[in-house]
């Protein structure tokens, strides 16, 4: 399928970055911190919570490793590591559609999120920016995931947008909630490992 | 391009005096967090296979409306066909044969370690040299 290849190029771009971004910015601090959150973020997305109409949902943590990390690319490295970890050892996922996936859950949550957080964190405090941030980073890509089944052919596309959106309106709020929550945690006990702001204490 | 790199003056002040005392101090307290990060990771991967739903997450439920009209093998069978690439993974859906809830706490605790030692060897190799790495 040739629209899988198209979102392997554009994960392998982004891939290409955040590996740039390690080799610059990846000191003896933050090497441990990346793998416990990685762990973290394996560990968390297999705790579906039912929502509703039966249907469930997890937190991603693109957002919140992003905004721990001070960077997008940290987010965009760890979901990588976790999707192909789940893909290949798991099934989870596939192979073909990882690439769509990295893309998804790794670059358009990451770049939406981690953006609005940075936008808001001044205006909003640390907390809320966080919160919002891990909402919308998830909302938004869930809508984009319905263009693309409706781009392959497979849902049409109000309808999907339509569930899809109302799904995920519903499992943002939990991705927010623990996105501003672990962010206000690590904030509290170690200011100097995010970059802080002075204003940020929320 | 370096998005990241500290854009106030406090920050690269502590950034540059955490790096003067080679970070021995540091080092400890990022034992902590560390463990407490590993903990809750461990934590919840036992936990995961009891606690968690099976009801299908927002992505299956949207295609088990709009696709399967409900009927899940409906959707299997059409995300089967558009496989492209037969691939078969070893541990298919966190569970192992015969082992009920112990193959499925064992095969999420068992990921959750892999990528933690993953990701911390691959971040290593990757990480910029530290100028006080002996």
């Amino acid at each position: 399928m040739w629209q899988c290849a198209i979102y392997w190029v554009i994960a392998v771009v982004f891939i290409s970055g955040s590996i740039r971004w390690a080799r610059n910015d990846l000191d003896e601090m933050k090497v441990p911190l990346l793998a416990a959150l990685a762990a973290g973020i394996f560990a968390i997305q297999a705790m579906n919570i039912p929502i509703v109409a039966g249907a469930s949902g997890h937190v991603v943590g693109a957002v919140m490793a992003a905004i721990i990390l001070g960077s997008v690319w940290a987010g965009v490295l760890l979901l990588t590591l976790v999707l192909v970890v789940q893909g290949v050892l798991f099934g989870d996922g596939g192979i073909t559609v990882m690439g769509a996936n990295i893309f998804n859950m790794g670059i358009i949550s990451c770049f939406v999120g981690f953006y609005t957080y940075k936008a808001l964190k001044n205006k909003l405090g640390q907390f809320k920016a966080s919160f919002i941030g891990g909402w919308t980073g998830l909302f938004i890509s869930s809508l984009a995931v319905a263009v693309e089944l409706f781009i392959a052919g497979t849902i049409p596309l109000k309808e999907g947008l339509m569930l899809m959106g109302g799904f995920h309106v519903i499992i943002g709020v939990g991705e927010g909630l623990i996105t501003a929550f672990v962010v206000r945690a690590i904030a509290s006990s170690r200011p100097d490992i995010m970059n802080p702001t002075e204003e940020a204490v929320a | 391009m370096k998005k990241n790199s500290g854009n106030n003056a406090a920050n690269n002040a502590s950034r540059n005096m955490s790096k003067d005392k080679c970070q021995n101090k540091d080092k400890n307290q990022n034992k902590q967090i560390f463990l407490i990060i590993i903990v809750i990771a461990i934590v919840l991967a036992i936990l995961a296979p009891f606690l968690a739903s099976s009801n299908p997450d927002g992505l299956d439920a949207t295609l088990l409306r709009l696709v399967g009209g409900g009927d899940e093998e409906v959707v299997d069978e059409m995300v089967a066909e558009n496989n492209a690439l037969d691939y078969n993974a070893p541990i298919s859906g966190y569970s192992i044969d015969g082992m009920g809830k112990a193959g499925e706490v064992g095969s999420i605790l068992g990921g959750t370690l892999l990528i933690l030692g993953l990701t911390f060897g691959l971040s290593r190799i990757m990480k910029k040299k530290c100028n006080c790495r002996k």
